[in-house]
């Protein structure tokens, strides 16, 4: 069984709520919050299910769900701190610190009374179901205007799973193990399609995706944020303008600058 | 002087920027990519006026075609290569849902051998104009096409009618 485990004093903060709703959005966590007679009762979920707030940054945010995910998925226990007094990127910087700290199960025992402790079931299927995809996608032609096998069944993987896919999605994306025409359509199709519980992630992603090495990762990006049309990424479209080196893609990111001040 | 527009990929077209690898006279070779028809096709183009006033009702009849709102990518190049490059053009009825645009001012460039597909592509590197019009401004283009009855509505693609109803691209 692949288990992440994150302790905190039991104070509620928007952060670790974050954290903990992703557990909660895998659906195969078990759950529990030990009280200090060593009981575990069921922490109602609308305390993990409030808006982020309007401090994190997207960047924080997304580094935050990818590092999360990557330790959920290499199937190793992390032991953090006090997780409710971080911010977000002070959490980052732990994830990075603690990533690959093996801790044996049996430590487990070692926890403090009052932590929280999660278990998350492996999300290999659908990991698997998502590479199977984009290798997929690699035969596929990509035609403007016209819906490919890829971009459908990326597009529904997102409605059903929600940031859980999108977590792989961006592991591909980031990390540039996705052929870059196959990433590029899947910017371009995450950047049009209207999932609003996903909203933040997805601009996260394609404005991420805006410092790949790739110059058509780059582009699907920036196709993908005019297809979003949402200014809070005008002054990270204005940063990736500045250090963009290619022309063309310097006309491109002017003009999709350009519409969404116009539109806003 | 009139012109031929040709839907492109305009990523193939990066010749601001283009390889470091590519040699001096030399294109790309995926460039050939946008002048290539598909088996038992011949290369569609559209002629645009000099002023150029049909233009847009040209990109609207394109845009409209598709089964998604999204990019279109074109090369516009002047009628006069055609002739310089011995290639031969029939016009031909379009497919697109604007009957007069159909009729009007599509041709195709027919009998068109392999090394003729690369002095066109290798021409229209060099000399075309390639632009991008994005969702948000094909989007505009279209709504007015049917509006004035240039496109005929019950021919669209019911996922582009639904793009259509949005608010803007952001809300797809």
């Amino acid at each position: 069984m692949t288990k992440g485990r994150l302790s905190s004093s039991g104070e509620e903060n928007a952060l670790s709520s974050t954290l903990l709703s992703i557990a909660i959005k895998s659906k195969n966590v078990e759950f529990a919050k030990s009280s200090s007679a060593g009981e575990s009762a069921a922490i109602p979920f609308k305390h993990f299910r409030e808006p982020l707030p309007a401090s994190l940054r997207d960047y924080e945010i997304g580094e935050l769900l990818l590092a999360v995910s990557s330790i959920t998925s290499e199937g190793n226990w992390l032991w953090l701190g006090n997780v409710s007094k971080f911010s977000a990127h002070e959490l980052l910087e732990q994830l990075k610190a603690h990533f690959g700290y093996l801790p044996s199960e049996e430590t487990t025992q070692d926890r403090p009374a009052s932590s929280t402790a999660i278990t998350l079931e492996p999300r290999r299927d659908l990991t698997g179901k998502i590479e199977n995809l984009f290798s997929f996608g690699r035969n596929e032609i990509f035609e403007d205007g016209t819906e490919s096998y890829f971009s459908r069944e990326l597009v529904a993987l997102v409605r059903k799973h929600g940031e859980i896919a999108l977590l792989d999605i961006a592991r591909l994306i980031t990390s540039e193990k996705a052929d870059a025409c196959v990433a590029a359509e899947a910017l371009k199709w995450l950047g049009r399609t209207h999932h609003p519980e996903t909203h933040s992630f997805r601009r996260w992603l394609l404005l991420r995706a805006l410092t790949s090495s790739s110059v058509l990762v780059r582009e699907g990006a920036v196709l993908g944020l005019a297809f979003m049309n949402d200014p809070a990424t005008i002054s990270p479209l204005q940063q990736a303008l500045e250090r963009e080196q290619t022309p063309e893609l310097r006309d491109d990111l002017s003009q999709v600058l350009r519409q969404i001040h116009n539109v806003h | 002087m009139p012109f031929y527009l040709r839907t492109v990929n305009k990523n193939r077209w990066y010749r601001q920027s283009p390889p470091s690898w590519l040699p001096e006279n030399e294109i790309p070779a995926q460039s050939l990519a946008d002048v290539v028809p598909k088996p038992e096709e011949n290369l569609s183009l559209w002629r645009i006026e000099d002023d150029p006033s049909n233009l847009n009702r040209v990109v609207a009849a394109i845009a409209s075609n598709r089964r998604n709102l999204d990019k279109l990518d074109y090369a516009l190049f002047p009628i006069a290569i055609i002739d310089q490059l011995g290639l031969t053009v029939a016009q031909s009825p379009g497919k697109t849902p604007d009957n007069v645009a159909n009729s009007t001012w599509h041709w195709e460039i027919i009998e068109l051998t392999a090394s003729k597909a690369v002095l066109l592509a290798r021409e229209l590197y060099l000399s075309a104009e390639i632009t991008r019009k994005w969702p948000l401004d094909v989007l505009p283009l279209i709504r007015e096409g049917i509006r004035l009855n240039h496109l005929t509505r019950t021919k669209l693609h019911a996922d582009l009618l639904a793009d259509l109803n949005q608010e803007h691209p952001g809300a797809l």
